[in-house]
C-alpha cells in the first residue's frame, strides 16, 4: 500500500535535548509543536529541501496560498470532528457531506501546492494519481448527490396541539411575512430576522428521516461507497504546514525591526562562519534593536572562550550562535546576512541552573552535566555551549575544571564556545573572544565581540490687545487671516 | 421619518442655537414666567424658541399653525388629550418589550410568557394604529387652514385609508387573543449545516395532515372516495426542551415585528404629543396679551433686511407690570443700509428697555410667534448675540480677570464664531473703563462687525461714540422723556 508522502521528512534520528532550547530560550518565541520540529536535525539533503520551501515562502503570494491550504486541511480535519460527535441521523447525514466535500478541497489543494519545491512536489503528485483523482470523481458525484437529497428535505412545518405532526412544507408562508408585507406597503421597515443556528434534536431528526425514508436510503447508499477512504490522511499535513508558517512568521516578526535573514551554505567540512548574525530569541522581550556579531569557528580554531564585562552580550552571543545553529539543522533560514555552516551531528548546551539541588551541590551537578554532555557529544560533530560554567565554585577549583573540560573538548574535536568571567583563560592556548565597547555607535551603548589577544492708560489697549480685538489686530482679522 | 408641526421636513435654516444667556439677558424666561406657570412646558416652549431658525417658509409654517389652533382653541385641547394618551401607549409598549428582554436575558422565558408579551405586543400596535385614525379623524372636523395640521391629517388618513391598515389591524386581533389552548404551528427551515435556521409561525391552514389512528377508530367510514391521503409524521416526544425554545423563539420574533412596527408609529407620530405644548404656551401668550388689551401682530418679512417695528412693547414689562397702560412702546426701524444702531441716554432713561424690547421681538417672531406691537416687518438672522454689562458678582467665572477683561474676553469669543447675517445686542459694553478708552475700543469692533455684514445695536452712555462715527455708518437715537426714543 502506497502512504502519502511526509513534508517533515527525516531519516536522522538524533534528538536535541529540550534544555538547549529553554536554554537559548527558543521556548520564548516558538510553540512547543515548532521546537518538536527543531529537535530533529536534518541530514544535508532534508536541509535543503527545506531551504528550498522557505526561500519559496519568501513571496507574501505563496505564504498566502500555502495559509490557504492550511485552512483547508483544518476545515477537513474539523469536518472530521464534527462527524465524530454526530450522534444524530439527520446531523450524521449533514456532517458526512461536508466531510466528503473537506475532503476533495482539501486533496485539490495540496494538489496545487505543486510549484512548492520538492517537498511538496511528493505530496502533489501523490494527490494527482489516478487512484486519487477516480476517487475524488466518483466522491465529488455522491457529495453532489447527498447535498441535493439533503435540499428537498430541508424544510418542514410543525403543528403542537393535542398531537405533535410534522408535515412537508407546501410553500407556506409565515405570519411574520404577511405582516411584513402590510407593515411596507404601509410605509414602515421591519427588520429581518437574524438566521438560527440551532441544532435539530433526535425527535425531529427520526421524525425527518421518517417523512423522507426513500432519500435518506438514497443518501446511506452514497456515504456506504467510501467506508475504507482515509479521509484523515490530508490532515497529517496541518503541523507540518504550521511549522513551516509559524517560522516564517517570526522571519517576519524579525524583518519588522530589519533583522535579515539567508539560508546558510552547507558547509561540506566542519565550520561555523557567519556574518551579521542576530540573536532572535531577543524578540521574545520585543527588543527592536538587536546588535548583530560575526562568527568564526572552523576545524582549526574549534572552540573559543568568551570574556566580557556583565551585561556585554556574552549571553547573546552564545545564543546567537546557538538558536541560529539549531534553526539551520532543521532546514530553517539563520537570522545572518550570510553563513556557511556544517550539518552538526548534535548541539547541546549547559547553562546555570536554578539554586535548588536536591541531592547534591551545585559544583557537583554542573560536573555531572558536563560529563552527561560530552557523553553524548562522543564519537559526533557537536557544537557545545558553556554559559559560565562552574562559576559556582571558588576561582582556582573552577579553573581547573574548565581547563580540564576545554582539554575534552579539543580531543574529541568537538566544537564549542565557552562563556565565562575567569579571565585566568586568557593563559591558555584557546582562542579567547571579548564583548567590548562599539565606538562606531555613538548613540547606543551597544557591545560587540572581538577578538581579543504697564500703566492705566495702556491697560484697555493691552488687554484688548490680548484678545486680538484691538485695532490692528481686528484689521488682520479681516484682511489677513479671516474672521 | 417623524411628522413635525414645528420643523420642516427639507429645513433650509443655517442658524446658530441661541444661549442660554440670551434668554436671560432678554428676560425671556421672566416673561414667560408670568405666562406658563408649568416649568416643564416653559422649558420646553424656550428650548425651541432658542433653537433659532431662519428658514422663513418655517417661521411660516409655525406661523398658520398658530393661527389655526387660535382659531380652534378646542382642537389643540384635543389634540393634547390625545396625545397624552398616546404618549402613555407608548410607555405601556415600551414595558412590554422590555419585559421579554429581561424574561429572555434571565432565561426565564417560557412559550407561556413569550405568548403573554406577543399578546401584549399586539394589542400595543393595535392601539397605535387606532390612535392614528383617532388623529386623522379629529383633524376632519375643523377647518384648516396650516400646511402643518393639513399634512399630519393627510399622513393619517393616507395610512388608515389603505386596505393594509386594516388587514395590519385584524393580525394584531388574531394575536391579541392568542391562545394557549389552539393549534400552535411552525415553518422550520435548515441551513447547509442541517441547522434550524428559521421557525416562525405560520397559520393553520397550511397543515394537512391524515391521521391514520382516527381512520383505524372508524372514521374512514366517512372517508370520500376521492379523499387525498396527506403525508405526515408524528413527533416523538423531547426532553431536551428544543420544541419550547423554538416556540418562544418564533413566538418573540413575531412580538419583535409588532414592536418594531409600534416603534415607528410612535416615532413617526411621537413629536406631535411634545411639539404641542410649544402650541399651548404659545396660545397661552397670546391669550395674556389680549387679557392686557394689547395688540399683537404677525410679522411679515422684507426682501431687502429692512426692519420696521410700529409701537413696539416690552414683554417683560407688560407681563410684570399690574396695569399694561404704564408700559410705553416705541418703533424700531434698521433700513437695509443700516448696519447699526447707538442708541444714547442717561442711567434710567429705557434704554436696556428698548433694547431688550428689540431682542424679544426677534426671537419671537423667528420662532413663529406673533409680537407685541401695531405692525412688524422683520428680517431673519442666522445668529443673535447679547453682551450685557453685568454686575460685578455675575463674573465668578475667571476670578482671575477684572470686570473689563471679562468683557473683552466675551467679545473675542463672539468676534471668533459670529458669521454674516448676524445680530448683535451690546448694552453698556465697556463701561468699567476709562470712557475714552471704552469708546474707542467699541468704534473699532462695530466697524469690525460692520465690516462683516453683522448689524448690531448698542445702548449705553459713552457719547464720544457719537463723535466717532460718521452719519452714514449708524443710526443715532437718543432717549427721551417718558421713556420715549426720539426718532
Amino acid at each position: 500500500m502506497i502512504h502519502a508522502p511526509r513534508l517533515l521528512n527525516n531519516r536522522f534520528t538524533t534528538l536535541l535535548p529540550n534544555t538547549l532550547f529553554s536554554d537559548l530560550q527558543i521556548d520564548k518565541i516558538l510553540s512547543a509543536q515548532a521546537i518538536a520540529v527543531l529537535q530533529h536535525p536534518c541530514e544535508p539533503n532534508e536541509i535543503a529541501r527545506r531551504n528550498e520551501l522557505f526561500l519559496l515562502l519568501d513571496k507574501s503570494e505563496n505564504v498566502a496560498h500555502m495559509e490557504n491550504t492550511l485552512s483547508v486541511l483544518c476545515a477537513n480535519e474539523r469536518a472530521l470532528y464534527l462527524l465524530k460527535e454526530a450522534k444524530i441521523p439527520l446531523d450524521t447525514y449533514y456532517r458526512q457531506a461536508e466531510l466528503f466535500e473537506a475532503y476533495l478541497a482539501s486533496c485539490e489543494a495540496l494538489v496545487s501546492m505543486y510549484g512548492f519545491g520538492e517537498l511538496f512536489a511528493d505530496v502533489a503528485d501523490y494527490y494527482s494519481s489516478e487512484k486519487s483523482r477516480n476517487l475524488r470523481s466518483e466522491m465529488k458525484k455522491s457529495a453532489h448527490k447527498i447535498r441535493s437529497l439533503l435540499l428537498e428535505m430541508n424544510a418542514g412545518l410543525l403543528s403542537f396541539a393535542d398531537k405533535n405532526w410534522l408535515t412537508p412544507d407546501y410553500e407556506a408562508v409565515s405570519e411574520i411575512e404577511n405582516i411584513s408585507v402590510c407593515a411596507e406597503r404601509l410605509g414602515f421597515a421591519v427588520p429581518k430576522k437574524k438566521p438560527q443556528n440551532t441544532k435539530i434534536n433526535l425527535s425531529l431528526s427520526d421524525a425527518m428521516c421518517r417523512l423522507y425514508s426513500d432519500k435518506v436510503a438514497q443518501i446511506e447508499d452514497e456515504i456506504a461507497k467510501y467506508a475504507d477512504a482515509d479521509f484523515y490522511e490530508p490532515t497529517a499535513y496541518i503541523p507540518e504546514i504550521k511549522f513551516f508558517l509559524e517560522i516564517h512568521g517570526l522571519i517576519q516578526r524579525a524583518a519588522k525591526i530589519d533583522v535579515p535573514h539567508s539560508n546558510a551554505k552547507i558547509a561540506q567540512t566542519p565550520k561555523y562562519i557567519a556574518k551579521r548574525l542576530y540573536d532572535v530569541s531577543l524578540l521574545a522581550k520585543k527588543c527592536e534593536n538587536i546588535v548583530p556579531n560575526d562568527a568564526d569557528f572552523t576545524e582549526n580554531e574549534p572552540f573559543c572562550f568568551l570574556l566580557g564585562a556583565n551585561g556585554g552580550g556574552k549571553t547573546t552571543y552564545l545564543r546567537a550562535l546557538g538558536v541560529n545553529l539549531v534553526f539551520f539543522l532543521a532546514g530553517c533560514p539563520v537570522f545572518a546576512k550570510e553563513a556557511e555552516i556544517y550539518p552538526f551531528d548534535i548541539v547541546l548546551s549547559h547553562f546555570p541552573k536554578d539554586e535548588r539541588f536536591d541531592n547534591t551541590g551545585r559544583l557537583d551537578e554542573e560536573r555531572k552535566r558536563t560529563e552527561e554532555m560530552l557523553n553524548m557529544a562522543e564519537n559526533k560533530v557537536a557544537f557545545l555551549f558553556f554559559n559560565e560554567t562552574f562559576s559556582g565554585t571558588d576561582d582556582k577549583r573552577g579553573f581547573e575544571l574548565l581547563t580540564d573540560t576545554a582539554e575534552k573538548i579539543e580531543e574529541s574535536k568537538h566544537f564549542g564556545l565557552y562563556v565565562t568571567h575567569f579571565h585566568e583563560v586568557m593563559s591558555l592556548d584557546y582562542p579567547v573572544l571579548s564583548a567590548e565597547v562599539d565606538l562606531t555607535d555613538a548613540n547606543k551603548r551597544t557591545f560587540r565581540i572581538v577578538r581579543s589577544k504697564g500703566s492705566a492708560s495702556s491697560y484697555a489697549a493691552d488687554i484688548l490687545k490680548k484678545y486680538r480685538l484691538d485695532k490692528d489686530s481686528l484689521e488682520s482679522r479681516r484682511y489677513g487671516h479671516g474672521n | 421619518m417623524a411628522i413635525s408641526i414645528l420643523y420642516l421636513n427639507e429645513r433650509n435654516s443655517y442658524a446658530e442655537t441661541l444661549s442660554e444667556r440670551i434668554l436671560y439677558h432678554l428676560s425671556l424666561d421672566r416673561s414667560f414666567s408670568h405666562i406658563c406657570a408649568d416649568v416643564k412646558k416653559r422649558d420646553y416652549f424656550l428650548s425651541v424658541v432658542s433653537d433659532l431658525t431662519n428658514d422663513k417658509n418655517e417661521v411660516l409654517y409655525r406661523q398658520e399653525i398658530v393661527k389655526d389652533f387660535e382659531n380652534n382653541p378646542s382642537l389643540l385641547e384635543q389634540l393634547i388629550s390625545l396625545s397624552t394618551r398616546f404618549e402613555e401607549l407608548r410607555i405601556t409598549q415600551k414595558t412590554a418589550g422590555k419585559d421579554e428582554y429581561r424574561l429572555n436575558a434571565t432565561g426565564t422565558a417560557s412559550s407561556a410568557t413569550a405568548k403573554n408579551i406577543l399578546q401584549a405586543q399586539a394589542l400595543c400596535l393595535k392601539r397605535a394604529l387606532l390612535f392614528i385614525k383617532a388623529y386623522g379623524d379629529l383633524l376632519a372636523n375643523f377647518d384648516l387652514q396650516s400646511q402643518g395640521l393639513n399634512n399630519l391629517y393627510s399622513a393619517c388618513k393616507k395610512m388608515y385609508e389603505s386596505p393594509d391598515f386594516t388587514k395590519l389591524i385584524t393580525f394584531c386581533s388574531k394575536y391579541e387573543n392568542f391562545s394557549a389552548g389552539g393549534y400552535w404551528d411552525f415553518k422550520f427551515a435548515l441551513n447547509d449545516e442541517g441547522r434550524i435556521e428559521s421557525y416562525e409561525l405560520i397559520d393553520h391552514r397550511y397543515i394537512h395532515v391524515t391521521d391514520s389512528e382516527l381512520k383505524k377508530k372508524g372514521f374512514s367510514l366517512f372517508k370520500k372516495a376521492e379523499e387525498v391521503t396527506y403525508p405526515c409524521q408524528r413527533l416523538s416526544p423531547a426532553k431536551d426542551g428544543l420544541y419550547e425554545w423554538l416556540a418562544i423563539s418564533a413566538l418573540s420574533g413575531l412580538s419583535g415585528v409588532f414592536a418594531k412596527i409600534s416603534e415607528q408609529i410612535f416615532e413617526k407620530y411621537g413629536l406631535i404629543g411634545r411639539e404641542l405644548v410649544f402650541y399651548d404656551v404659545a396660545l397661552k401668550y397670546i391669550q395674556a396679551l389680549s387679557g392686557k388689551k394689547v395688540s399683537i401682530c404677525y410679522p411679515t418679512f422684507s426682501e431687502d433686511q429692512s426692519i420696521k417695528v410700529k409701537n413696539l412693547y416690552d414683554l417683560y414689562l407688560l407681563m410684570s407690570k399690574p396695569n399694561p397702560s404704564d408700559v410705553i412702546p416705541n418703533d424700531f426701524s434698521l433700513g437695509k443700509d443700516n448696519d447699526g444702531l447707538l442708541v444714547f441716554g442717561n442711567n434710567g432713561s429705557g434704554k436696556t428697555v428698548y433694547l431688550r424690547s428689540i431682542g424679544t421681538m426677534q426671537v419671537l417672531a423667528q420662532a413663529g410667534l406673533p409680537i407685541p406691537c401695531e405692525r412688524a416687518e422683520v428680517t431673519l438672522f442666522s445668529q443673535l448675540a447679547t453682551q450685557f454689562s453685568e454686575a460685578e458678582k455675575e463674573f465668578c467665572e475667571g476670578i482671575d480677570a477684572g470686570r473689563f477683561e471679562q468683557e473683552v474676553r466675551e467679545l473675542a469669543a463672539m468676534v471668533d464664531t459670529l458669521k454674516e447675517g448676524s445680530l448683535v445686542f451690546l448694552n453698556e459694553t465697556f463701561q468699567s473703563t476709562a470712557y475714552i478708552e471704552g469708546a474707542e475700543g467699541l468704534y473699532h469692533l462695530l466697524k469690525h462687525f460692520s465690516a462683516f455684514n453683522i448689524r448690531w445695536i448698542l445702548v449705553s452712555h459713552l457719547r464720544q461714540l457719537e463723535e466717532m462715527f460718521e452719519p452714514n455708518e449708524a443710526i443715532v437715537l437718543h432717549t427721551g422723556e417718558g421713556y420715549k426714543i426720539s426718532w
